[in-house]
């Protein structure tokens, strides 16, 4: 008898279907479940905003169209047969940050960076991505106000870093000098973890996406264990954070005690900046780098954490899809052996890329490289066809500012001005070298360009209003204010007010 | 001194990335390198080839702990052996432990370099053999 109720509990067990979470759906594949909207037209009228915000953040798109159009020719494959209103029109578009991340807008436009396509080992690890970043878009996962929490995000952020920036310039301490360097680490780091983060997904959302993305790259005919292998890349991004950060608080509490810990991204940014009015410029380094790590971590941990998504879809592919894996992986077309002209274009401009990228990596710390092959990474990557890249010319402009080189710094930051794709960043730090010759009339032609090309964001306004205002216009100055406050973001009105010279 | 160690800060933090992949708790410790640690899944698929025909099914409580991998293929499979047989398992239906360095990102870059890279990031090129000629 007991043997027979062991044996019975053990076919139970062994014909239980895996508990699945609620983004999952309880029986069946989510493909067949899944039912469009009628209508996307609504989401895509934000598609130029979505672009702008994009835009402003880190060094922009990577203008490539043989890269776009590989990546937007996986995208649709994957959607190829999938009955969809002719108003859902996704596209692909590559972010030119070196770490690897990708999100989808409102509008379904999925943002790669370059960093995920050097990490990735097959096309069907990017069908994988490209699915469930799809899927966020097709089951209308964005919130209402994903514009205004995208654009406080790049507000604060770009606020953060300018009030550092601001902090080291009136204490007088150059470029030249160790903590300087240091804080610029620190300020990048924070920029690119929050260029990654914000805003995010639920739990259910992140499930619901993998769900429907897997089963998208499955029926495309990818090898479906690709997810497996994005999902170890993801928990392994995840655990270098979550390292980061509890070195960064371990060395924060040996030095400082308790007195400086936790506070989030937000907390920590104002910890800098108190810090740097006092004068104590290992807190600002310190509180910058702390609550950038902080907050990647603390956003691992809520944003589903890698490990428990590869369990939930290990689990969904076994009760789905243990008659189709496993199959051959489809080689990326900068793969080893790929002599057509695409492949060669694509490995061209990644290894541009990762050459600039190398190259940056030296500029933060001198022990990740040479002078020698720092300059010929920077010559290299300032070569077509990213001659005109912002990511590689804000590379040699950092590169060359660093040496001292100042002719040969601003006129990367120019050439990148005057690329398809120039970043913010590019126009924010070429008008700091206008204004610091008192050229104002240049920095406001640059302005006026930044605004039609970054669709008038927020993110423009304190530095539209310091031009105002340093050429003398204090009502033009004023009169942006309003426009500041309407955004309803304290740190945005603040940073307008201080530009203004009323904060 | 505080300047020294916000810096040395940043740098020990970067410096921490080489986090060996852990698909699970780590039961195996007494075996090194690269193992297939426990079943993931209710039941394991078996296969002669990466690419080929399921051969065997084992029920996850019947499926050998702390196993070796001798071979990992292009599509992730791993080859272990069970029973004195070479075989190939799913990764998905298992937890592993890959260890050691990350193969390096070569392709047909032609674009190697000596310097490494440290942080989240996996320098493209990294360790590839130098260049003749930079493309």
């Amino acid at each position: 008898m007991r043997t027979a109720l062991r044996s019975g509990l053990a076919a139970l067990c062994l014909f239980a279907t895996p508990a699945l979470a609620d983004g999952y759906p309880g029986h069946g594949r989510a493909i067949d479940q899944f039912h469009p909207a009628a209508d996307y037209s609504d989401v895509m009228t934000g598609r130029p905003l979505a672009l702008g915000i994009m835009r402003a953040r880190a060094n922009g798109f990577v203008p490539s169209p043989v890269m776009q159009a590989y990546a937007n020719g996986v995208l649709a494959r994957l959607l190829r047969g999938i009955a969809l209103p002719p108003s859902f029109q996704p596209q692909v578009r590559v972010l030119a940050a070196p770490e690897f991340s990708a999100l989808c807008t409102p509008d379904g436009t999925i943002i790669v960076t370059i960093g995920l396509l050097e990490q990735l080992d097959n096309e069907d690890e990017l069908a994988f991505i490209l699915g469930h970043e799809v899927s966020h878009a097709l089951y209308r996962h964005h919130e209402k106000d994903w514009y205004k929490k995208s654009q406080y995000f790049a507000v604060v952020n770009g606020a953060a870093v300018q009030n550092i920036a601001d902090a080291v310039s009136r204490a007088g301490l150059g470029n030249g000098t160790d903590i300087a360097r240091g804080l610029d680490v620190a300020a990048h780091f924070s920029k690119l973890s929050a260029n990654v983060l914000a805003p995010q997904m639920s739990q259910n959302q992140e499930d619901a996406a993998d769900a429907l993305g897997f089963d998208l790259m499955v029926r495309a005919g990818y090898d479906g264990e690709a997810a497996t292998a994005v999902m170890d890349k993801l928990a392994e991004q995840e655990a270098e954070a979550a390292a980061a950060a509890r070195a960064a608080k371990d060395a924060t509490k040996a030095e400082h005690g308790a007195s400086h810990g936790g506070g989030g991204m937000f907390g920590g940014v104002l910890g800098a900046v108190g810090s740097a009015m006092s004068g104590d410029w290992a807190g600002v380094a310190i509180f910058a780098f702390d609550s950038a790590v902080d907050n990647m971590s603390d956003e691992a941990v809520a944003h589903h954490p890698a490990p428990e998504r590869l369990k939930l879809l290990s689990n969904y592919a076994f009760r789905q899809y243990r008659d189709t894996m496993p199959a051959q992986p489809t080689p990326l077309p900068w793969a080893e052996g790929n002599k057509s002209k695409d492949g060669v274009a694509m490995t061209q401009l990644l290894a541009h890329y990762a050459a600039a990228e190398n190259a940056a990596a030296y500029i933060a710390d001198a022990s990740q490289g040479s002078p020698d092959s720092a300059r010929s990474e920077v010559t290299r990557s300032s070569t077509a066809p990213t001659a005109d890249h912002a990511y590689t010319q804000f590379v040699a402009y950092e590169y060359y500012d660093k040496n001292g080189q100042k002719p040969q710094s601003e006129a990367a930051l120019q050439r990148a001005a005057n690329g398809p794709e120039a970043s913010w960043e590019i126009y924010s730090r070429l008008i700091d070298v206008h204004i610091a010759r008192g050229d104002w009339p240049g920095a406001q032609r640059l302005m006026d360009q930044a605004v039609v090309r970054f669709e008038d964001s927020p993110v423009l306004l304190p530095k539209h209003i310091q031009i105002l205002a340093g050429s003398g216009d204090r009502a033009g100055a004023s009169a942006l204010l309003p426009k500041c406050k309407s955004y309803d973001i304290k740190e945005l009105y603040d940073a307008c007010k201080k530009e203004a010279g009323g904060g | 001194m505080r300047q020294k160690l916000a810096l040395a800060v940043l740098a020990g933090a970067f410096a921490l990335a080489a986090t060996p992949s852990l698909a699970a708790s780590d039961d195996c410790a007494s075996l090194t390198g690269d193992a297939v640690l426990s079943a993931r899944t209710p039941q394991v698929d078996l296969y002669d080839a990466p690419t080929g025909k399921r051969i065997k099914t084992l029920d996850d409580d019947k499926f050998p702990k702390c196993l070796a991998v001798t071979q990992r293929a292009p599509n992730m499979m791993l080859q272990v052996s069970i029973d004195g047989a070479a075989v190939w398992v799913p990764p998905h239906m298992v937890n592993y432990r890959l260890t050691g360095k990350k193969p390096a990102i070569c392709r047909n870059l032609a674009m190697g370099g000596t310097d490494t890279k440290v942080g989240a990031t996996r320098a493209l090129g990294e360790d590839c053999p130098q260049a003749k000629a930079a493309p």
